[in-house]
Parts: C-alpha cells; structure tokens; sequence
C-alpha cells in the first residue's frame, strides 16, 4: 500500500447491536486520500448499519473512530458533517417539497437565524456542477426529479459542504448502466481532488471497475481486504458469502400444463404519488407455472404486484382467475378465489407487528375456523403451531409478537400461511429480499413443492439467479409495459438486462 | 342592516379574531415541524388564568400578558415530554393535557378566588387609534382602532410569516415536519427543533389566553376557551399553514362570533341556539371543505425515532 | 391466559395510579390541605354507607358504557372524543320516548324502546364523525369535539323551545324508571345492562371475525388492506357502535338516574370515559374496575370538596395524570426511551 497517502479515516472493532441481532461485530476499516474503498457484502451483512455509525446516526456499543488520525466519537451527523464526512444515503434524506437549493442550505454551516440567500447558493452550486460534472435543475422541486437526479443533489450537497469522506450507500441500486457510467465518472473527479470515497454495493463487476481497494462484509464481520487489481473474482465471491455459496440447482423444473388459470388484460394504475406506473399489462399464467417478472426499480413491478392480489385500484384492466372474473381493489374478492400474496413488507403488512403469531395466521383468511359461530381460537393456535413447526420458524411459540421475529422467521410464517390455503395463485414479491442464503433457499424450495401441487406463482425478483433458477418464463417490465418474455434456457442474463433497460424486446 | 351596524360587527370580529389569530399562528408552525396542536386549547386556558391572575393582583397588565405567554409555554413542555421524549400519541396526550389544564385551572381558581361564579372584572387593553389610518372609513374603524394586542397579533403573523418562508430556521423547521430523518442527516437535530415549535406554540396560545382575559372578555370564567384552540385547527388547515392567511381566518370566524353575539341580543326569528353553535358547524365545514389536504406535512403527528430502521 | 407482558402492563396501570395520587398529594400539601383526610373522604367515604355506594354506581353505570364505546374506537386507533354530545343524544332518545305522551302509550316497553332509540341517536351522532373521517379525512378528534359543542346547543334548542317544563329549561319526567336492584338504594337495573354489555363487547373483540378485522385496522392498515378487510367500513362502524355505546348511557342516566333531561345531564363522562378505555387497557376486565374507580374519584370528590375544601376538579386533574403516567409507563416499557449507549463507556 502506498504510504504516502494520508489515512482519512479509520475505525477499530466497532460492534452494534439491534435488540438480539448483531449487525456490527468487531469490525474494522481504513480509508485513504484519494482512492475509492468499495464495501461489499450481500443485504443484511451490515454494510449500512456501519456507514450509519460513521455517519453519526446510530452509536456504536463499542469501538473507536480516528479521522485523520485524532480518536473522535461521532455524536450526530452534525458532527460528522463539520468533520469532513458526507454520506449518500441508499434512501435520499431529500425534502420532497423544496429544490435543490433548499435542501442544501440546510446541510450548509450557516447559523439558523441566516436569511436563505438562494443566488448565492446557486452560484456556487453552479460552479460545482462544471467542476464535478454534474448535471441536475437546481430549482425544480425534487419529489419531481426522476430518481438518478434526486442522487445527483445528493452528491451536490456532500460537494457543497466540502466532505472529504464521502460515503455512497449502494448508489448504483437505483441507476440504470448508462447513469452508472455517469456516476463514476463523477467518482473519479473527486478522488482526482484527493477526496475518499467508500462506496458501498453488492454488484462485484461495479466493484472491479471503480474501487482501488475492496473490503467484504459477511454476517456482520469483516472477512476480507483486498487490493482490487489483485483480486480473484471467485474468491471475493465466496467471502460475500460466508462460505456458503447458494446452492441453485436441483430445482425441478416441469413442464406446466397448458390450461391458463390466471390472467390479467389491459392493466393500468397509479402509483401512490398518483403518476401512471402500469401501462397496459397483460398477463397469463398456466397452471403450475413459475412467472418471473424482471424489472429495474421503479418500472411498476411493486404496483402490478398489489394489483394482482387486489390490494391496489387500477384505472383500466380486468384480472380473472380460472375464467371467473375478479373485482379489482376488492382483496377479499381475490381471497375467495384462491389468490395468496407475499408482501414485500413482511412487518405492517404481511402482519401485524403487534399482533402474536396465532392471531397474524388468520390474515388474509376467507373463512375463520369456528365453533358455534365463534372464533375457535383454539383450533388457531393449534394450526398456527403446526405450520411454526413445519416450516421451521424459529420463535418461542404462538404467543410471540410476530415484531420480535427475524425477516427469516417471519417470511417462512407468512409463506406457511398463503401455502397452507393450497392458493390457485402465489403472487410474490420479492419474497427472498434481506433474507440470509438458508432462508432464501428454503423459500425457494417451498415455491417450487406449491408448483408441483399445481400452484402457479408470480414471482417478483431483483435476483438474476433467482429468476433464472425456478422461473420457468421470465417476463420483463419496463415503465409499466410488459416488453418481452423468455425461456431462462434459451437467453442470457445479459439479454435480459438489455430488455430490463428497453432496449431490447 | 346600515354600514354602521357592520362597521361594529367586524370591529368586534376582528377583536374576536385575536385569541384566533394567536392560537393558529402557533399551530402553523408547530404543524410546520410535525406536531399537531391539539394541546393549545388547554394552552389557552393556562395563559387566560395566569394573565388574568397576574394582571389582577399587580395592576399591570404588560405584566399579565407576559405571565400568560409564559404559563403557556411552559405547560407545553409538559406535553412536549410526552410527545417527543416518550414518544406517545400527540392526540391522546393533547385531550389528556386539555383535561389537566380544565382541571387545573379551576381548581387553582376557586382555591385563589374563591367559588364565587362572577370573577372580578379588571381593565381591559384600550383601543389605539393609528393616526391617518383610523380616519379611512369602514376600514379606519374595524382594523386601526384597536387594542395592541391585536396589532401585535398581526406583526406576530407578518413576522412567523417570514421566518418561515426566508430563513434557515423556517426551512429546517418545513424539513422536520416534511421528512425529519433527511432533516437529521443534514444536520437538524429533530427533537429540538420540535420542542422549540411546540414551546412556541405554546407561547403563542397563551398569547392568545391572555387576550381573551385581558382584551375580550376582561375576566376568567371557567373553561373560557370554549373550543377555540380546535378552531384554530380548523383554521390552520384553511390557511394551507400560512401564518398571515391564519390572520384572515381567524378575522373570518371572529366575525362569525360577533354576528352571534349581536344576533343574540337582538333577537331574530331563528333561535339564538343555532347562531351559538354556528363557529363549530362551520369548523365542520371547513373540515369537509379542506380536511384532507395533501399540502399538510407529510410526518404530521408521528413521533420521531432517532435510530428506528 | 396472562401473559408476561400481561402482568407487566397491570404493573404499569398499578404504578402509574399511585404516581398520580402522589403527585395529586403535593397539589393537595400545597394548597394548604391533609392529603390523607382529602384521599380518604375521596376514595373510602363513598363507600362507608349504603346510600353512598348507591351514588358511586350511579356514576358508574354511564362511565362503564362510555368507557366500552370508546374502546371500540381505540381498537381501530381512532380517537372518540364525542362521548358527551353522543351522550346527550342518547337521553333525548330516551326522554322523547319516555315522556308522555309516547311514554304513557308505550307503558313498560317506554323502557327497551327508549334503549334502542337512544342506542341509534348515540350512534347517528357519532356516524357524522365516522362519515366525516372516510369520506373527507377530516380529523375524527377534531369533529367530534366539534358536535359535541353542537350537541349541546341543540339540546338547549329542543328544551327551551319544545320541552321547557314549569318555566324551566328541562324536560318533563319520563314516565317509566329503570326499576332497582335492591329496594331502599339507588343501584338500578343500569348495572346489570352494563355488565352485560361489558360480556358482549369482551365477546366480540375476542371471538368474532368484526372484532379481530377491527384490531387488525387497528394495528396496521397496510395490513388490513392485505388481509381483505374494508378498512374504511371498519373505520365508521367503530365511530357508530361507540356512539350506540355512548347514547346507551344517555339513557341509562336518564331512565336510572335524573329523570329527565337537561343540558347538564352528560356532564363530564365523555372525558372520563377515556380515561376509563386507557386505564382498563380495553381489557373487559380492566374497563369494570377502572370505571369502579373513576366513579369513585367522582362521587368522592364533592364529598372532599365539603370535608377538605379541595375544590371538585382536582378529580379531573387526577384523571389527567393517570393517564399520562399509564403513557410513560408505556413508553418505558416498550424500550422508546432509549438509555444513551456506547456513548460514553470505553
């Protein structure tokens, strides 16, 4: 490692931890003047829990911090920011209502009884953006920027204030390749000037092609440095994983049979800031048929998801199951005709925090089992019992407070529950999301048991392999329509990222 | 109905107004940074007693209007406590705190003044007639023939106004209330700056307590408030939280109050009743109007977790 | 079955009421009174004689009612604050059904039509609210606070231009009275109507479908939304059983206590019956003692008022106090008031 170069920043043996949940342990780093440290590691690994911590945001149960080698604690972000340390958050901390300038006097060091003097702010940001650039409409509200530009003010802001540390939580997540390229061209402008930047992500070619130097996270530990020009693709591979490198074949892949059980025309709906997400989908699912749907973020995969299972009104469109047509917006419609759902949000809507587990299992139930016409609560807890011990839920019992499960647990309990119906249709949304490789897979594998029972499934997924692996259709979505459909056998991942893009059909 | 029959209707209206206007100057920015001001109807009450109690034993009353100010922004750190360290429902600790404040006060009141129902009346503010100003007709006497209170109410508005809409302080306030985790990446730190907006608004709404005593009505019954710290909700709501818009509203419904009063007296074939609940039935009708309003800040009424994932 | 958290939360109420009578005793020191004379004609008195237990079940029978109503609310996390202007509906159901000269024809059944009338009233009152909040986000608290005002002006309309009886702004007497419980006391048939109603209420949040899909809303609307509920529905149905709960008092008072009905005749009791939901948790249970209590605080507190000095709302200032250490209880117990961590410790 070239000595020369000052340490901006460095932490030893920080530990964090969320009730039982160990998201930090002992974890270590160093960052340099002028290079680009990446931080790897799948969801869950820590990655943002630790930016948090650097960041002033959360404090850490143990270890120490030095920038630029004085030992510091970080009390708040205040603090952080008049050291030098700026952060891109993976959700922008951006006021919706006001525009770039506003959102950026308020990061600035001017006392708060100042007047906001938006020339002089404009001026300067100006200059930024020919220095760095960037090109972004500063006076625009930013809830009307599209998300790549809304990641530009961020960058702006951390510029504007003069951070030498900058933190960038998976910027690329929402970016699609062409802005990336963008992006990192901002990146190499910045270390030119001598700035540090660690760039957090979980896309190892990004990685390669930006960073100087790759630090893995797994489980909340650090498990690996490396010096990206050295570095052997297969092994940073199987550090992410701790390991444990997902097993994806053995799948049984049948062939569906021809009859269509569900199908969905002419779709079109809103999403929640009322601009036109769903541009006219069709959709038909065979009996037993595994669908994958792909799709950037943001191409109105989570709105067809909430419209397919009834939970969303559409402006045109009709669903029908089995040739019975569906009332959209009307879940308990769907509930009846056998549509199960997989939220997204397994907390506050696949259950109810508050509520313990037995009472979560009659979500989402057409019929409650009674007895005399009351609710046979008994009979709940004894089927609420069976399905933790059948689908592995690791908890106390029924009595528990479904909050206090990990996403695991919890994903497994829901998944046991719209199983248990024997659903003529599973719609999924990214039902894999946060989860560590065991779960994943064991949710995967209960898909894929349904399918052989005759369950069809719609499964929305930001994981190629996954789509890949148990779809036996991929459909991909973008801006709303449905672009093109293949056999995972017959295409590549590439093309299917092309499709995701629109450029390819 | 003659112009001088109207020219007092809305001078009355407009010395109505005040307690309004102060009460919904607060709650325009206490809702600004997230915090909705159920509490200010206690609020309210607080300053009334404690101006009309100060105001009454010392002469003074500059010295009343201070003390109720005070009073009311020092029983807003009670719910402030509740509200931002517990971080408990602002509805249910703001009707528990209204209840506290009711309680409260007449206690103290029947405790200091004894139980007798006709409280002492004291002097109220007198009016100040603004040179040149109170000469135009109509206008001269309704808006520039008034006590100080009422002056100050507006300048009070004027100035939220621009504090709000051109310094930082406005623009952190918007930001806590908008979207308070961004706020705190940038640097604000959430919980003070609503306990600073909570304690300004109960400044303000005992302001406005104290120009009920001290200005209006001269003396303090008990629960005097009757209701109007919810009308400056309403209020608020129909400002889409514009402090100086809050002034013409409140003027709005001070007028509705004084046309009751006259109405009251004079008799007239639909009962006096009606015209007394007429200030609730059209709060109701601003809420229908108005009540869901998509300008309204976004973490209105939700608690602030610093480290909530 | 108790749970773990069960025990802890009666631990909480258990502390929170003595914190507030504790803090309730500085105010009652520094106004120049004995807080043990001043608690005991408060909260033993009431209960040394017959006739003074008769009194705290007259308070008890409209305090048990509201206090179920505005459970029903809570379950849903709606505020119901109207619990007075429901109230009054009530009674004026009851009273224009009791009255000659529809309570003369009627005779006996004056009494269950004058239930059912003032259950729909209490219920049509609250549905404007509940309608409100579904139709036009209109803040339920601020609505029912606001037909409480209205309520009350338009019974004052129909007493001084329809009802006025010898020159006086009240009703006639109703005809048929709730008849007693036992013979020489003031413990009406009310009690009973109460108490089975608690064992409805306990039994449709428990074991009905109506009653989980309502904790549902409650708990997340996302969710409730995914479990096919239609949570807008739920939403006024909660306002409108309360109201029906709320107007079921009105005429119980009426019918077991007053006679007939004047402005004054909710008095406080959609207040207190809040802090009756909040101390009995919403628990069945928790609501029969926690409105034993309230009535207690309030049929004690004139008694204090004549033997200590202390005046009659301290009742509410007490009131106010339980509720908002029950709040910080809560908050405790929940771990939202976070010990500083790391921040200090090497």
């Amino acid at each position: 490692m070239d000595n020369k170069k000052k340490s901006l920043l460095k932490i030893e043996g920080i530990t964090k931890t969320f009730g039982k949940v160990v998201a930090n342990d002992d974890i270590s780093l160093e960052l340099y003047e002028g290079e680009v440290l990446a931080l790897l590691g799948e969801n869950g690994a820590g990655k943002s829990t630790l930016m948090n911590i650097i960041y002033g945001i959360y404090r850490p149960d143990a270890g120490r911090i030095e920038i630029r080698g004085k030992e510091t604690k970080i009390a708040s972000p205040r603090y952080a920011l008049n050291k030098g340390i700026g952060m891109v958050h993976q959700h922008f901390m951006l006021v919706g209502r006001c525009n770039a300038i506003e959102n950026i006097c308020l990061i600035s060091k001017t006392s708060p009884f100042s007047l906001v003097n938006q020339k002089r702010i404009a001026a300067s940001l100006e200059e930024i953006k020919a220095r760095y650039g960037i090109d972004v409409d500063i006076h625009c509200p930013v809830e009307q920027l599209s998300i790549s530009m809304q990641q530009k003010v961020e960058i702006l802001k951390l510029l504007y204030t003069g951070a030498d540390i900058l933190i960038l939580d998976e910027p690329t997540a929402v970016l699609l390749p062409q802005e990336c390229e963008a992006l990192f061209s901002i990146i190499r402008n910045m270390t030119k000037e001598g700035k540090g930047v660690i760039f957090i992500s979980h896309k190892l070619d990004e990685i390669i092609e930006i960073s100087d130097r790759v630090d893995v996270l797994a489980h909340g530990k650090m498990c690996g440095h490396l010096i990206t020009k050295e570095a052997d693709k297969n092994a940073i591979v199987k550090m992410m994983s701790g390991d444990n490198v997902p097993d994806m074949s053995g799948y049984v892949k049948q062939k569906p049979q021809d009859e269509v059980v569900f199908s969905c025309r002419g779709i079109e709906a809103y999403d929640d800031r009322k601009a036109k997400t769903l541009d006219g989908v069709d959709l038909e699912v065979y009996k037993g048929e595994i669908i994958g749907i792909a799709g950037v973020e943001g191409n109105g995969q989570n709105e067809l998801a909430e419209v397919l299972a009834g939970v969303r009104k559409v402006i045109a469109g009709s669903i029908s199951i089995k040739g019975k047509s569906l009332r959209p917006n009307r879940p308990a419609d769907f509930i009846k005709n056998g549509v199960g759902y997989i939220p997204a949000e397994r907390n506050g809507v696949g259950t109810v925090p508050d509520f313990m587990l037995y009472e979560n299992w009659l979500l989402r139930k057409a019929h409650f089992p009674t007895k005399n016409g009351m609710i046979d609560t008994k009979q709940v807890v004894h089927q609420s019992i069976g399905a933790i011990s059948e689908y592995d839920v690791r908890t106390t019992g029924p009595l528990e407070r479904s909050a206090n499960l990990s996403g695991g647990n919890l994903q497994k309990f829901i998944l046991s529950r719209e199983l248990k119906k024997k659903p003529e249709v599973l719609i999924c949304s990214y039902p894999t999301r946060g989860l560590d490789v065991k779960a994943a897979c064991f949710v995967r594998n209960q898909i894929t048991k349904a399918k052989q029972e005759g369950t069809s499934t719609i499964l929305f997924s930001g994981d190629m392999e996954e789509l890949f692996t148990i779809s036996d259709r991929i459909v991909v979505l973008n801006r709303g329509k449905v672009v093109g459909e293949r056999v995972p056998e017959q295409t590549t991942q590439e093309e299917i990222i092309l499709m995701m893009m629109g450029e390819k059909a | 109905m003659n112009a001088s029959f109207l020219t007092a209707l809305f001078a009355s209206g407009m010395r109505q107004g005040v307690p309004l206007i102060y009460g919904s100057v607060g709650d325009c920015v206490s809702e600004k940074a997230g915090v909705v001001g159920i509490c200010i109807e206690g609020e309210i009450i607080f300053g009334a007693f404690f101006s009309y109690l100060f105001a009454l034993r010392s002469g003074n009353l500059w010295l009343g209007v201070l003390m109720g100010a005070i009073a009311g922004m020092i029983s807003s750190l009670l719910v402030a406590a509740w509200s931002i360290y517990f971080k408990q429902d602002q509805s249910i600790i703001g009707i528990m705190f209204n209840i506290f404040a009711a309680g409260f006060t007449n206690f103290l009141n029947r405790k200091i003044f004894g139980v007798s129902i006709a409280s002492e009346k004291i002097e109220t503010f007198k009016p100040i007639k603004i040179p040149g100003l109170s000469e135009i007709p109509v206008i001269g006497e309704v808006f520039f023939n008034q006590d100080i209170l009422t002056y100050l109410s507006i300048v009070l508005a004027v100035i939220t106004l621009l504090v709000m809409k051109k310094t930082k302080l406005g623009l952190q306030m918007l930001a806590v209330g908008e979207n308070p985790k961004a706020a705190q990446a940038s640097g604000v730190q959430v919980q003070r700056y609503r306990l600073i907006a909570y304690m300004f608004c109960g400044f303000t709404a005992g302001l406005a307590g104290a120009s009920l005593t001290l200005s209006t009505v001269g003396s303090f019954t008990e629960v005097i408030s009757a209701g109007r710290g919810f009308i400056c909700l309403a209020i608020v709501i129909l400002a889409r939280w514009n402090p100086v818009v809050a002034c013409i509203a409140g003027f709005g419904f001070g007028s509705i109050q004084a046309l009751q009063l006259r109405l009251q007296i004079m008799g007239s074939v639909v009962p006096h009743q009606f015209f007394i609940a007429l200030p609730y039935l059209i709060t109701l009708v601003v809420l229908i109007v108005a009540g869901h309003n998509i300008r309204a800040p976004k973490e209105l009424g939700v608690p602030f977790d610093k480290e909530s994932r | 079955m108790i749970t773990k958290k069960g025990l802890q939360r009666i631990g909480i109420l258990l502390l929170a009421v003595l914190t507030a009578m504790l803090a309730g005793a500085v105010i009652i020191l520094l106004s120049g009174a004995n807080p043990l004379t001043a608690y005991y004609s408060m909260l033993v008195k009431p209960m040394t004689s017959l006739g003074n237990i008769g009194g705290v079940f007259i308070h008890f029978i409209p305090l048990l009612l509201i206090g179920i109503g505005v459970s029903f609310t809570f379950h849903a996390k709606l505020n119901n604050l109207g619990g007075q202007g429901q109230m009054l509906m009530g009674a004026l159901g009851m009273t224009l059904i009791g009255i000659p000269p529809i309570g003369e024809a009627l005779g006996a059944f004056s009494l269950p039509v004058g239930f059912l009338v003032a259950m729909i009233f209490g219920a049509f009152w609250a549905a404007i609210a509940g309608f409100m909040k579904t139709r036009f986000g209109a803040s339920e608290i601020v609505v029912t606070l606001m037909l409480n005002y209205i309520a009350v002006q338009a019974i004052n309309y129909i007493l001084f231009y329809h009802l006025r009886t010898d020159g006086e702004i009240r009703s006639p007497r109703i005809v048929k009275m709730l008849p007693k419980l036992f013979e020489g006391t003031r413990i009406t048939w009310g009690v009973v109507i109460a108490l089975v109603l608690v064992v409805v209420y306990a039994i449709v949040m428990a074991k009905t479908k109506f009653g989980f899909n309502l904790r549902t809303v409650g708990g997340s609307i996302k969710a409730a939304k995914y479990s096919g509920i239609n949570t807008k529905l739920y939403y006024f149905l909660s306002m409108a059983i309360s109201g029906a709960f709320c107007g079921i008092a009105g005429a119980a008072q009426i019918s077991g206590n007053t006679r007939r009905l004047t402005e004054s005749t909710a008095g406080d009791y959609g207040f207190s019956g809040i802090v009756v939901a909040m101390l009995g948790s919403l628990h069945p249970v928790g609501l029969v003692i926690a409105s034993f209590l309230m009535a207690l605080l309030t049929s004690g507190s004139s008694m204090m008022q004549t033997d200590t000095g202390i005046p009659e709302s301290f009742t509410q200032v007490l009131q106010a106090l339980i509720v908002l250490f029950i709040l910080m209880g809560m908050a405790i117990s929940d771990g939202k008031v976070k010990r500083r961590k790391g921040g200090k410790e090497k």
